[in-house]
């Protein structure tokens, strides 16, 4: 069969002006050649229903653009290549996004034996314990879940696709997909893991420097320079005066080295993910300063993420992982479950932590390091729904400080990249409550952010690299 | 001049290894990093004009860093490994690493592999200097041209005289033409 009204928009031979069964001369014509052609490769043969959706909403795009005036299509076409022609429309109309990437009925999985990375952090919570208590099983996947040291490995590895997904920082993905930072590859996150669940944690010597005025020299750490820990710390001492570049030193370390470089002086504290902050109390050598929710309550933390060319090439193995992973951040959202779960990622081979360290956190009831038992159980908290908005935000704070510059397509990357309505959809279908909106406004330090107004936000800090 | 190896090695045996290959090749290792040694500060320190370190090490994220954040940095970066995985070289040289190292190489073998990772080093930073030049170029084009195009509108000008009038500008001022240019966009004069 000829899908002729579906032929390639960006071949200079097909016509999208004719039906499949359409007789007139131009048209017999050419079926005998596209049949040739077909004859030569199985590919035609072999599509379904989902990429023939696909070349209509391409179709319907392209045709769009020459007014529906085919000759003129085809001419161009010819001049400038159909692949490059792809390419630069693909630059200003984000084609994948108008495809669904996630189908209505998942079938069974072309690949299920998967390989997931994560960083040891309770962040990784649902991406963890969702191995050991069958999450991935229940959807037919047989997943490998790789304990990894660092966030440029866990990029590596995802980039030379080594890895199925990842276990990565929220800001990575948008980075990867600039470019910024690492060779640039589309990527997107299909889900927030958490949110919350960073705090900031200072030596045990500056229990009296409470103030962030008295910071002035202090050496900070936080995990990634596209991490919402270094955007987080930036913003906060900024608000309280200091120029995050000059009036403090802020490094990055691997979240597994935090607490022995803070005993050992290295650093004077640091806005980290947990256990590590928790993890210092216990050793005593630092307290918790302040938690990140009281800076922002609902922030995003970290991510799953995956390359966009997994989704598309085993679509139902991603169906299949992304419904475990949000089912399993549910599961995880719920109070009465975060005992049972924290001893589940505890091991070892997972988080490799007392199991009380990680009861104080996930349970949110902890020392401070104070002499304070706090009540908190929001303190980490599991939301995979990933708002536009804050993808936006993200990029408000890289431009802000510096990490990209010039005309940030804001609401462009944010929408290429995190899947705000397909995580809906399948929020929905799991039976949970899922956002009708993909944009909010976020407070952030009694400041409202509002996600239609970047470039102005970007510009209402004093203290700024842009 | 000698060339200045740090070596970033969890596993002594391997380091022990590397160090001795690296000493017979003439190289100097300022500095074996193990565990929890600061990295941070013995790369600002210490200055070394090389540094390897394994593949999968949590501390590649510490290095990567200290390239964002300064101007003598990056420095070349080669990575150790115990498979020979040309994908993960690929992706790893697209982030800035040099060259690799697997296990068992002679030390005839380790010299060219840093002398390699060296050299495309800087290759590569000359590369991007010569982008970053070409892209500052296209930019002050752009600048330019909106400024003219902002001219032969407000003042019915044609692109010559709108052209001709940024340079009369520019050489009134004595500055460059797309100083100019940038000035009459942000309304700062109006030419």
């Amino acid at each position: 069969m000829t899908n002729k009204s579906l032929g390639d928009p960006y071949n200079t031979e097909s016509d999208l002006r004719h039906g499949a069964g359409c007789g007139c001369s131009s048209c017999s014509e050419s079926a005998e050649h596209a049949d040739a052609q077909e004859a030569g490769s199985h590919k035609q043969q072999r599509m379904d229903q989902e990429s023939i959706m696909d070349r209509a909403i391409e179709s319907a795009v392209v045709r769009a653009l020459f007014n529906g005036h085919d000759a003129s299509r085809r001419h161009f076409m010819k001049l400038i290549g159909g692949g490059t022609f792809a390419a630069a429309l693909a630059s200003v109309f984000p084609m994948d996004a108008a495809k669904a990437l996630l189908k209505d009925n998942l079938g069974s999985p072309e690949k299920t034996d998967l390989k997931v990375g994560f960083v040891p952090i309770t962040c990784a919570t649902p991406i963890i314990m969702a191995h050991p208590m069958g999450f991935y099983e229940r959807h037919g996947l047989n997943v490998e879940v790789i304990k990894t040291a660092g966030w440029a490995v866990a990029r590596d590895m995802s980039l030379n696709r080594e890895y199925d997904a990842s276990h990565m920082l929220t800001p990575m993905p948008l980075a990867m997909s600039m470019g910024v930072g690492s060779s640039n590859m589309p990527f997107i996150m299909p889900a927030v893991e958490n949110i919350n669940g960073q705090a900031i944690t200072l030596h045990n010597r500056h229990k009296d420097k409470r103030d962030p005025k008295d910071w002035k020299g202090f050496r900070f750490a936080v995990p990634f320079d596209y991490s919402m820990h270094n955007f987080l710390l930036r913003y906060y001492v900024a608000e309280h005066g200091l120029d995050p570049d000059r009036d403090i030193q802020i490094r990055v370390l691997p979240p597994p080295e935090m607490v022995a470089n803070l005993r050992a002086g290295n650093v004077d504290g640091y806005l980290a993910p947990d256990p590590f902050n928790q993890r210092a109390v216990w050793d005593d050598v630092g307290f918790i300063h302040l938690l990140t929710k009281e800076l922002w309550d609902g922030h995003p933390c970290c991510a799953f993420a995956t390359s966009r060319a997994f989704a598309q090439e085993y679509p139902n193995s991603f169906g299949a992982l992304f419904k475990a992973i949000v089912e399993a951040t549910h599961y995880a959202s719920a109070q009465e479950n975060r005992v049972e779960i924290s001893e589940a990622i505890a091991p070892r081979n997972y988080l490799n932590q007392p199991v009380p360290v990680i009861q104080q956190v996930l349970t949110g009831r902890y020392a401070d390091g104070l002499g304070n038992v706090k009540e908190d159980p929001q303190r980490i908290d599991f939301d995979p729904f990933p708002w536009h908005s804050m993808a936006v935000w993200i990029l408000t704070q890289m431009k802000r400080w510096g990490y990209i510059d010039g005309d940030v397509d804001y609401k462009g990357i944010a929408e290429r990249v995190y899947l705000a309505t397909e995580c809906g959809d399948l929020m929905r279908d799991l039976g949970h409550e899922a956002p009708e909106v993909t944009y909010k406004s976020h407070m952030i330090m009694g400041k409202e952010f509002d996600p239609e107004q970047p470039e102005e936000y970007v510009n209402s800090f004093e203290i700024r690299r842009s | 001049m000698t060339t200045r190896v740090m070596l970033v090695d969890d596993r002594r045996d391997r380091a022990r290894w590397l160090k001795a290959a690296l000493d017979e090749s003439g190289y100097e290792v300022v500095k074996t990093v193990h565990d929890m040694d600061d990295l941070y500060q013995l790369v600002l320190d210490l200055e070394p004009d090389v540094v390897i370190i394994e593949a999968t090490s949590g501390k590649r994220d510490t290095l990567e860093h200290l390239g964002h954040q300064h101007r003598r940095y990056p420095k070349p970066v080669v990575m150790l490994s115990e498979h020979d995985d040309p994908e993960l070289l690929n992706t790893a040289m697209q982030a800035g690493i040099s060259a690799y190292v697997v296990q068992g190489l002679s030390p005839q073998g380790v010299r060219s592999i840093i002398n390699m990772a060296i050299t495309q080093f800087n290759e590569y930073q000359e590369l991007q200097h010569k982008l970053a030049r070409a892209e500052t170029r296209l930019e002050d084009q752009k600048l330019v041209e909106r400024a003219k195009c902002m001219l032969m509108e407000k003042h019915q000008l044609s692109e010559q005289d709108a052209y001709h009038l940024l340079r009369k500008a520019a050489m009134d001022h004595s500055t460059r033409i797309t100083d100019i240019a940038r000035r009459l966009l942000h309304g700062k004069g109006t030419g």
